[in-house]
C-alpha cells in the first residue's frame, strides 16, 4: 500500500496551534485591509457597464495603445483597454463603465441643454442606458431635439440613433433612442486597422440597476449559504463544532477575495460562483476532520480532548492530501487549458481548495478545541 | 452470488444503456456541434432527436433580459379611462367640471359642478366599474365635498400589467419570428423582465435592433376582392383540412393560404382585446402586400373633437413634407378604398379614404354607429398606435450578453480539452497511488461523467462553459468518495482485518462521511442554483448532478466491484 504518510506518524499540529491561528488571523487582516486599499475590481455584472471582447488580425500586430489611440475620439467617459488572452493572440477587452452616477450626469447635461434651446421643455428622463424620454408642453420639432443633443457634445458614446413620438399626446412625448456603442467602436476600429480584419467576439451589456441588484443578491447568497451550513453543522455535531466551520469558511473566503483584490483581478459572477464553490467543497474537509474526532471522542472516552483531536486530524491527513491533490489536479488543467474566460475562475477555484485545506487541517479544530474550552469554563462557573 | 448483487449490477447496467441512448444524438454529431444546429440529422425515430443543449456562451447566440415599466401601461390605462369619465357620465346627463389624474398615486380625480351631480356620478360609477376601479373617499373629502376620486383595483392593476408584458412578449416575439432563430426561448422573469434568448444568430448587432424598434407602422391598401366573411370561411376551411393551426402566426397563415389569395396580396388580423376579460378576437383583411408609407412621416398625432357638431372623435394626423407628397398621391387614386394602418403586422384600423388629401393633414374619422364614449377609446387607441408607442410599456435592454459563433467553439475546443486531461490526470494519479482499487476508482468517474451528460441531454438543462468547469470539478471531487472508502479500507486492512471484512467495514463507517462532504458542497449548489442565472446556473446544474452521481457511483457502483471481486476471488490481498 502506497501511503503519503508514514504509518503512526503523528504530527503535533494542535499543539502548535497558536502559531497558525496568529498566521491565519494576520493573513485574513491583510485580505481585510486589502479590500479596503485596493479594493474588488468589479466587473460589470457587479457595477453595470458594457464590456467588449474583439480579435484584431494578428497581422496587424495591434497594441493597447494603438486601440486606446483611436478611441481617443469617441470620447468615451471611464473606459479601461487591456490585453486579453495570451499576449499575441490579439484579443483585447474594452471595457465602458456605466454607473448610475454617470447616467444621472449625462441626464443632467441633456436636460440642461433641451432646457436652454428648446421651448416647452418639461423633462428628460432615461430608462435604460440608451433609451431617454423628453416630455414638452406643447409639440415639438424632432429636428429641434436632435439639434439640442448634438449641442451637448456627449461624445460618440451618445449619438443619437432616432427620435420620434412617443405616448401620450397630452405629454408630447417624444423617444429619444441612442447608438450602441459596441457598434461606434467597432466601425472605428475597422477604419484604423482595415475592413474584416477586427472581430468582435463577444459582447456584453449590464444596465446599472441589475448590477446593484446582482451585488445584493450575491452578497445575500453567500450569507444564505453559510447560514444554513451553520444550521447543518450544529444539527449533525455538537454545537462547540459549527463556529469552527464557519470561521475557516469566512476565512477562506476572505483570504481568496484579499488576494484578487491585490492583484486587482476582475471580480465577476463566476468568481462569486468559484466563492461559493470553494464554501461548499472546504467544508468537505472539514466535515471528514469532524467525523472523526466524532468517532474518536466516543472511542478514547478518557482521553483528553486535545489529544484526540490531535490524532483524529492525523488520522485523516492522507484522506486529505489526497482529495486536495485530485481536486488541484483538475483545477490547474483548467487554469492551464481552460482558456481566458475560465482563467480567473479556475485561479479563485485553485486558491479556494489551497487555502481550504489548510484552514480544515490548522484551523477549523483548533477552533473547535477553543469553543469547548469556554464551554466548560462557563460551566464551571 | 446474493440476489442482491445481480439487481445490483442490472440496474448499473440499464444506468448505463440509457446514458449512452440518450448520448448517441451528440456523439453522432460531435463534430458539427456549436456549427449550423440545422444541419442535424436525425433520422432514425428510434434514438431520441434531441443534442445535449448548449449554452449561448457555447454556441454563440444572444442573451437579453428585458424590462417591461408596467406601471407606464397601467397609467396609461387610467389616463384613459379618466379622460373618457367626461363623455361617459354625460349620456347620462351628469356634468363633470373636470378631470385631473395622478399619475404618482395613479388615481382619477373627478370634479363636479354640484353636490347633486357628484351623488350621481357616485351611484352611477359604482355601477358600471365596480370590478376595476375603487372609490378613495379620504381623498376625496380633503379635496372638497364635489369631488370623486378613484383608484384602480388591485387585481384589475395586476391584470393589465401582466397584459402588458403578455403584449410585449408576443409583439417581441413576432419579431424574432422575422429572422428565422431555430430555437429562440422567450419568458417572463420575475414578475417584470423578459428573458430573450436566440443561440445561434449570426448578426447580433442586427437582431437586437429589431427586436428595440419603436413599432413598425405600415400604411397598405386594403384589397377588395374578398371581404371579411369570405377570408374568415377560407381560413376555417383550412383550420379543418388540417393545413392550418386553430393558433397560428401571420406567416404560417400567409403560406398556407397563398393560392387561395389574389396576386400580391396577404392577410392580415386586427386584433381586439376586451380588456375588462381579456378575451380576444380576431378580424381578417386582405392586404396588398406594398407597403406605400412607414410611420416614419408622422410628424404628430392627436383626438380631436369632430366640429359636425354631433359629438364625434376624430384622429388628425400630421404629415412630414414627403410623407404629404406621397399621401396626396395615394389618397388622389384611391378615393373610396380603405387604408389599411398597419402596426407589427397586425391591423390597427382601415379608415375609408373620402378624398385626396394633399396638405399631409388628415383627420380619420371612425367606424360610424358608434356611441361617442367609444369612438373616443378608438380614437386614443389609434392615436397612440400613430404615435409609434405600440408597445403598451416601455422596454428597456436591461441585460445583453451576445456571444459570437467562433467565440463559442473556441471555448467549447477548451472546454473539451480541461475535461480530458484534467480527466487523465486523475486516472492517472488514482492508478499510480490505488493501482488496483484505483482501476475500480477510475471505472466509477467515467461513469459519473457519463452519466452527467446523459442527465444533462434527456432533461434539455443546458450544458455552458462554467458548466464544463462543473464537470471538471466533480471529476476531482467524486475521487474523494473514492478515497474517503479506500482510505477506511486501508486502516481495517491495517488494523488486521480480512480483505472481505474491511472492505464492508470501510464501506460502512465511510458512508456517513461522505453523506455528510457531499451534502454540503450540494447545499451550496443549490443556493448558487437560485442565485445565479446563465452560466453559472450552468455551473450549478452539474455541480449538482455532478455530486448526486459521483455519491452514487462511489457507494453503489464500486461496491458491485468489490463485492464480485471478493466472492469470486478469495482475496488474500488487496491491491490498494
Amino acid at each position: 500500500m502506497f501511503q503519503f504518510i508514514k504509518e503512526g506518524k503523528e504530527f503535533k499540529i494542535i499543539q502548535k496551534r497558536k502559531i497558525f491561528l496568529v498566521f491565519s488571523t494576520l493573513l485574513v487582516l491583510a485580505s481585510i485591509i486589502a479590500l479596503f486599499v485596493f479594493g474588488l475590481n468589479f466587473g460589470i455584472d457587479f457595477a453595470g457597464g458594457t464590456e467588449m471582447q474583439i480579435k484584431v488580425d494578428r497581422s496587424k500586430n495591434a497594441s493597447v495603445s494603438q486601440i486606446r489611440d483611436s478611441l481617443k475620439e469617441l470620447n468615451l467617459q471611464g473606459s479601461s483597454i487591456q490585453q486579453f488572452g495570451t499576449a499575441d493572440s490579439g484579443e483585447f477587452l474594452i471595457r465602458i463603465e456605466s454607473s448610475v452616477e454617470k447616467i444621472d450626469k449625462i441626464e443632467a447635461i441633456i436636460t440642461e441643454k433641451m432646457e436652454t434651446n428648446l421651448e416647452n421643455f418639461v423633462s428628460f428622463k432615461f430608462r435604460g442606458g440608451d433609451t431617454g424620454y423628453a416630455t414638452f408642453k406643447d409639440k415639438v420639432a424632432i429636428a429641434d431635439i436632435e439639434n439640442a443633443v448634438k449641442g451637448a457634445n456627449l461624445g460618440d458614446e451618445y449619438v443619437i440613433d432616432q427620435v420620434s413620438l412617443f405616448g401620450k399626446e397630452t405629454k408630447n412625448e417624444y423617444l429619444v433612442k441612442f447608438k450602441g456603442v459596441p457598434t461606434k467602436i467597432h466601425d472605428t476600429l475597422l477604419n484604423k486597422f482595415g475592413e474584416g480584419s477586427v472581430e468582435v467576439e463577444r459582447v456584453e451589456m449590464v444596465g446599472p440597476k441589475v448590477g446593484k441588484e446582482l451585488r445584493q443578491k450575491g452578497v445575500y447568497a453567500v450569507l444564505v449559504a453559510l447560514f444554513l451550513i451553520l444550521l447543518y453543522i450544529a444539527f449533525r455535531f455538537d454545537i462547540a463544532f459549527a463556529p469552527g466551520a464557519v470561521i475557516a469558511l469566512a476565512h477562506d473566503v476572505m483570504i481568496t477575495m484579499g488576494i484578487f483584490a491585490v492583484f486587482q483581478l476582475d471580480f465577476s459572477l463566476q468568481i462569486l460562483a468559484a466563492l461559493l464553490a470553494i464554501v461548499g467543497y472546504s467544508l468537505n474537509d472539514t466535515i471528514v476532520v469532524y467525523d472523526r474526532i466524532r468517532d474518536n471522542v466516543k472511542k478514547f472516552k478518557g482521553k483528553e480532548l486535545a489529544q484526540t483531536i490531535n490524532t483524529s486530524i492525523n488520522q485523516t491527513l492522507n484522506r486529505t492530501i489526497l482529495t486536495s491533490v485530485t481536486t488541484l489536479l483538475v483545477t490547474v488543467a483548467l487554469l492551464f487549458l481552460g482558456g481566458r474566460i475560465l482563467r480567473d475562475f479556475a485561479l479563485a477555484l485553485t486558491i479556494g481548495v489551497l487555502v481550504g485545506t489548510y484552514s480544515s487541517i490548522y484551523i477549523a479544530s483548533p477552533i473547535v478545541l477553543f469553543v469547548d474550552g469556554i464551554r466548560k469554563k462557563a460551566k464551571n462557573q | 452470488m446474493a440476489k442482491w448483487w445481480w439487481t445490483k449490477v442490472s440496474l448499473v447496467i440499464i444506468a448505463i444503456l440509457f446514458s449512452v441512448y440518450y448520448l448517441i444524438p451528440t456523439i453522432t454529431n460531435w463534430n458539427k456541434m456549436g456549427a449550423d444546429f440545422s444541419t442535424v440529422d436525425t433520422e432514425s425515430s428510434f434514438f431520441p432527436k434531441e443534442l445535449i443543449k448548449l449554452g449561448l456562451d457555447l454556441q454563440g447566440g444572444i442573451h437579453l433580459v428585458l424590462g417591461v415599466d408596467v406601471n407606464v401601461a397601467l397609467e396609461n390605462e387610467i389616463t384613459r379611462i379618466g379622460d373618457n369619465m367626461k363623455e361617459y357620465l354625460k349620456k347620462d346627463s351628469i356634468f363633470v367640471k373636470n378631470v385631473d389624474i395622478d399619475s404618482i398615486e395613479m388615481k382619477i380625480i373627478l370634479e363636479f359642478a354640484t353636490g347633486k351631480s357628484q351623488e350621481k356620478g357616485y351611484s352611477k360609477i359604482k355601477n358600471d366599474y365596480f370590478e376595476i376601479l375603487d372609490f378613495d373617499n379620504e381623498t376625496a373629502s380633503t379635496k372638497g365635498d364635489n369631488f370623486i376620486v378613484l383608484a384602480p383595483k388591485e387585481e384589475w392593476a395586476n391584470r393589465i400589467k401582466k397584459q402588458a408584458i403578455d403584449q410585449a412578449i408576443e409583439t417581441i416575439r413576432n419579431r424574432i419570428d422575422e429572422f428565422g432563430v431555430t430555437e429562440p426561448n422567450i419568458q417572463i422573469q420575475g414578475d417584470k423582465r423578459i428573458l430573450v434568448q436566440l443561440p445561434g444568430v449570426k448578426d447580433p448587432a442586427r437582431a437586437l435592433n429589431i427586436i428595440r424598434r419603436t413599432a413598425l407602422l405600415e400604411f397598405k391598401l386594403v384589397d377588395k376582392t374578398m371581404d371579411r366573411l369570405t377570408l374568415e370561411k377560407a381560413i376555417d376551411k383550412a383550420i379543418k383540412e388540417g393545413k392550418l393551426e386553430k393558433e397560428h402566426d401571420n406567416k404560417t397563415l400567409n403560406n398556407v393560404m397563398k393560392e387561395t389569395l389574389p396576386e400580391g396580396c396577404e392577410i392580415a388580423y386586427q386584433i381586439e382585446r376586451d380588456k375588462t376579460t381579456g378575451e380576444v378576437t380576431k378580424i381578417p383583411y386582405l392586404i396588398q402586400k406594398k407597403t406605400l408609407l412607414t410611420g416614419e412621416v408622422i410628424e404628430d398625432a392627436r383626438v380631436m373633437q369632430d366640429n359636425t357638431g354631433f359629438n364625434q372623435y376624430a384622429v388628425s394626423m400630421e404629415f412630414n413634407r414627403e410623407g404629404a407628397k406621397i399621401f396626396g398621391r395615394i389618397t388622389g387614386a384611391n378615393v373610396g378604398n380603405q387604408l389599411a394602418i398597419i402596426l407589427d403586422g397586425n391591423v390597427s384600423s382601415a379608415p375609408i379614404i373620402n378624398e385626396k388629401i394633399p396638405s399631409g393633414r388628415a383627420r380619420i374619422t371612425l367606424g360610424s354607429g358608434m356611441n361617442a364614449e367609444d369612438m373616443f377609446k378608438e380614437a386614443s387607441d389609434l392615436v397612440v398606435v400613430l404615435r409609434a408607442g405600440s408597445l403598451p410599456a416601455p422596454v428597456i435592454v436591461e441585460e445583453n450578453r451576445t456571444v459570437g459563433p467562433s467565440l463559442g467553439k473556441d471555448s467549447i475546443t477548451k472546454g473539451k480539452n480541461a475535461l480530458l486531461i484534467g480527466a487523465i490526470l486523475v486516472i492517472i494519479f488514482m492508478l499510480i497511488y490505488y493501482r488496483g482499487s484505483g482501476v475500480i476508482a477510475n471505472f466509477a468517474l467515467l461513469l459519473n461523467v457519463l452519466f452527467i451528460l446523459a442527465i444533462l441531454t434527456a432533461f434539455q438543462a443546458t450544458l455552458t462553459l462554467p458548466g464544463i468547469a462543473g464537470i471538471v470539478l466533480t471529476i476531482g471531487m467524486a475521487v474523494d468518495a473514492n478515497v474517503i472508502i479506500f482510505e477506511r479500507i486501508k486502516e481495517e486492512l491495517r488494523a488486521g482485518k480480512s480483505p472481505k471484512a474491511a472492505i464492508a467495514t470501510g464501506y460502512e463507517k465511510a458512508q456517513l462521511t461522505i453523506l455528510d462532504a457531499n451534502l454540503t458542497t450540494l447545499i451550496a449548489a443549490i443556493v448558487l442554483f437560485q442565485y445565479g442565472t446563465g452560466p453559472i446556473q450552468g455551473f450549478a446544474v452539474t455541480l449538482m448532478i455532478g455530486i448526486i452521481c459521483s455519491y452514487i457511483t462511489a457507494l453503489w457502483i464500486t461496491r458491485v466491484v468489490f463485492d464480485y471481486a471478493s466472492q469470486k476471488f478469495t482475496l488474500k490481498k488487496l491491491s490498494i
